[in-house]
């Protein structure tokens, strides 16, 4: 019978907070055909491997975004990026919408605590989707 | 969503054809070798000539269950050694014959690669593809060889989807092209056996190939050796030179612990092999079976039935394959995936591709690879795992969105 | 479909190599249609023969104002060799413009930080900027390992001497060269931001754009040395 390995604490491939977000999404949206949206963002294919929604409420009053629900197909970069993007546009009353356009790549990798560079794109990708979000509400105004 | 639990068991290892763990009894014959028997071979006095004489057991037992002769085997550091030796050095030294060479589609990379690098030397490559089995045309073969075509290489098993190649068919059919065409020699057949020991005869003169590759890593044996078999009198240029060591055909001083290592793996392989084929089989099919029903939507790539008695192959749409390894790998279960986003150059598997597989499901794609120390409990545990881990996955993924 | 994912067939129209490595292509719609776009925003090409879905993006360096859609490429792995290879009248299947690599603002001071071929998009935002808002300070940090690697750089100091508003400054980092203009250290976050490093910052807007690491590595370097988050545009040239 084999032992399960000693973990040291340098692990695989991802740091701590990766996995954090890939084992315990936050924001995901499983409802979403009874979801009223402000703005719905999709980027990506199937065939590339990932591809992410965003669906956004914004506040009308303070122009926050008060709620970012999301579903993402990709690995568990693509997840873990969406789900850290999700918390960063709705933490602290929520961004406002020219606050959220600024998110970057490196300020989701950030605060995942790092990405390999392979995994770049997963970033560039969630922050894609909320950009998208972003535009089908303003152009709905 | 709910907490994922996390594993208080044992861990399962489910990726034997990435390599095997080493058996205990192997080691055993291994260590006196790290120990006090540590002369190198090719020296004069007695503690040398003992080793020498180690070398000799080994590749006359070695040659035994190939069926060929202790002259035709080579000692190399790994199956992926070999095949560069056997693709690159028989195209080199034969290159006065012809310059094309046919490799099939699914290929281990060392293959591919090797070919890839002869392009570059002004080497003719034709890859002989496969159909959505993975199996190769015997035909189309032969529609591709020509008068300048000198070897040919189609491996025994594919280590990703677990298809065996009809390589004695192959050979016999090669044969007789030989002979309509007046051939002596070419084209020859390599094949990269490495997935096969153990489960397929490795018997050379029953295969009738050219030039066979197999490992350590793949047998319960060490890893960092492994062997080419060269039928005598075939020219092969060495691709590493210095020593006299293998006849000059790879330089080096052997690794006495790790060829020994070797010999005895592949003795322990060939003796179980019939019955762990069948104990594996049944696993494999029983395993196979209740993913099914468990997760009607997946599909299992590589043939059905002519398949590696340990090989589960199945692809899952809406899902990414690294993210299903992560799973497993937080419940204790290992496995692996052809995915491209698992792999460092982002590619998904060039098996996958060649078998016409649609990107959908490409990217959804987890190998399982039984082993000595599998269970039916074992497995029994995955697939009371394995469906939690899908539906959970597919909840969270883009493609099973509605959108209105 | 969002921009960015549909397919459109373009014709090359004209090609100027620049250099034995990098060669800038211009491009038309072949049914016609000209297509809006950012400067700061690019195309995605496709090599389907290449047996890969993904494509690869290929910022625009001509700005809107040239007409057509203006990349420049430099040969470095299967699809940029490809592109470079083109002649006018081949054709390439791309996506539409897209990205949001661009300023918002038009009043801000624009500091751009480029590395290598990672100048593309610059060479739009400058061409458009000088024409549609000659009174915007812009700045061009512009560092490159070799100095052929500069590219545009005679534009560029063409530009320099025929707009007050526009200064550049070149860093190369393996090569020892006579050029005055050139620094022959590595770029530091500290030139970037001058003297004045901790006033201002509000007034000024950086963009970087080139590897990965390079963006990675001077994003860090600028939050380190107190500048906002949302006053940082980056744009990471990868294989996808």
């Amino acid at each position: 019978m084999k032992k399960p390995p000693v973990c040291d604490g340098v692990d695989w491939l991802y740091g701590d907070i990766v996995k954090d977000h890939f084992f315990n999404p936050r924001n995901i949206l499983l409802n979403e055909k009874e979801y009223v949206a402000d703005g719905v963002g999709v980027v990506g294919s199937p065939a590339c491997g990932d591809m992410m929604a965003v669906w956004i409420q914004v506040d009308r009053g303070t122009k926050r975004i008060s709620e970012c629900k999301w579903r993402t197909f990709g690995c568990a970069s693509a997840i873990a990026s969406t789900s850290m993007m999700s918390v960063m546009a709705t933490e602290d009353g929520g961004m406002t919408l020219a606050r959220a356009k600024r998110m970057t790549p490196e300020a989701i990798i950030e605060r995942l605590g790092g990405l390999p560079d392979r995994k770049y794109h997963c970033s560039v990708l969630g922050h894609a989707a909320l950009r998208e979000a972003i535009k089908d509400y303003e152009e709905s105004l | 969503m709910s907490n994922i639990a996390v594993s208080a068991n044992k861990n399962i290892y489910l990726d034997y054809a990435a390599t095997t763990p080493l058996d205990s009894a192997v080691l055993e014959k291994m260590i006196p070798f790290f120990g006090d028997e540590y002369s190198n071979a090719s020296s004069m006095h007695a503690s040398g000539r003992r080793a020498a004489q180690a070398m000799m057991r080994v590749r006359r037992e070695v040659a035994d269950i190939l069926a060929c002769g202790p002259d035709e085997i080579i000692f190399t550091g790994s199956g992926t050694e070999s095949d560069n030796l056997a693709i690159k050095g028989v195209a080199r030294a034969n290159r006065d014959h012809g310059d094309h060479i046919i490799v099939s589609a699914i290929e281990h990379k060392a293959v591919i690669e090797s070919a890839r690098q002869l392009e570059k030397e002004g080497f003719k490559v034709s890859i002989l593809p496969v159909d959505t089995f993975g199996m190769i045309s015997i035909q189309t073969c032969l529609s591709l060889i020509t008068e300048k075509t000198i070897l040919i290489s189609v491996m025994m098993a594919n280590n990703e989807i677990g298809t065996i190649e009809p390589i004695k068919e192959l050979v016999r059919a090669i044969g007789a092209w030989r002979d309509e065409h007046r051939q002596n020699m070419f084209p020859m057949v390599h094949t990269d056996a490495c997935q096969a020991a153990g489960a397929l005869s490795v018997d050379v003169r029953e295969l009738g190939v050219d030039l066979m590759t197999l490992n350590g890593s793949k047998i319960y044996g060490p890893k960092g050796v492994g062997l080419l078999y060269k039928k005598r009198h075939i020219r092969i240029d060495p691709l590493i030179v210095g020593g006299e060591q293998e006849q000059s055909l790879r330089a080096g001083t052997e690794s006495l612990p790790l060829i020994v290592g070797f010999g005895e793996a592949l003795k322990r392989a060939e003796n179980s092999r019939k019955k762990e084929s069948q104990r594996l089989t049944l696993l494999r099919d029983y395993f196979t079976k209740s993913l099914l029903e468990k997760i009607p939507q997946a599909i299992v790539n590589g043939h059905r039935t002519e398949r590696l008695p340990n090989n589960i192959h199945i692809s899952i749409p809406h899902i990414e394959g690294e993210s299903i390894l992560l799973m497993l790998d937080k419940l204790g279960i290992e496995a692996s995936t052809g995915s491209a986003c698992s792999a460092f150059d982002l590619k998904p598997s060039h098996v996958l591709l060649a078998i016409g597989q649609t990107a959908e499901f490409a990217h959804g794609s987890i190998r399982f690879s039984l082993g000595r120390d599998t269970t039916h409990d074992d497995l029994d545990r995955v697939l009371s795992l394995f469906p939690g881990i899908v539906s959970r996955l597919s909840s969270i993924s883009a493609l099973t969105a509605v959108f209105s | 479909m969002i921009n960015g994912e549909q397919k459109n067939s373009y014709v090359v129209r004209k090609k100027v190599i620049q250099s034995p490595l990098v060669s800038t292509l211009s491009l038309t719609s072949v049914d016609g249609k000209s297509h809006l776009y950012h400067s700061g925003q690019f195309i995605t090409v496709y090599f389907p023969e290449l047996g890969v879905p993904e494509g690869k993006a290929y910022s625009m360096s001509g700005a809107p104002h040239e007409g057509g859609l203006i990349i420049t490429v430099k040969a470095m792995g299967e699809f940029s060799r490809r592109l470079c290879a083109m002649n006018v009248g081949d054709i390439v299947t791309a996506s539409l413009p897209y990205g949001y690599f661009y300023s918002e603002s038009d009043e801000t001071t624009l500091v751009m930080i480029a590395a290598d071929i990672g100048v593309t998009p610059f060479r739009s935002i400058i061409m458009d900027s000088l024409v549609n808002n000659p009174q915007r300070k812009i700045i061009l940090f512009y560092s490159s390992r070799i100095y052929e690697g500069l590219v545009f750089k005679k534009e560029f100091d063409q530009l320099k001497k025929e707009h007050a508003n526009f200064e550049v400054f070149y860093f190369v980092t393996r090569e020892k060269t006579d050029d005055p203009d050139i620094t022959n250290v590595r770029m530091d976050v500290r030139n970037v931001l001058g003297t004045d490093a901790h006033n201002n910052i509000e007034a000024r807007e950086f963009m970087i754009c080139g590897s990965i690491s390079f963006v990675g590595d001077i994003w860090k370097k600028l939050r380190a040395e107190g500048v906002p988050e949302e006053a940082i545009y980056t744009e990471a040239f990868f294989s996808h």
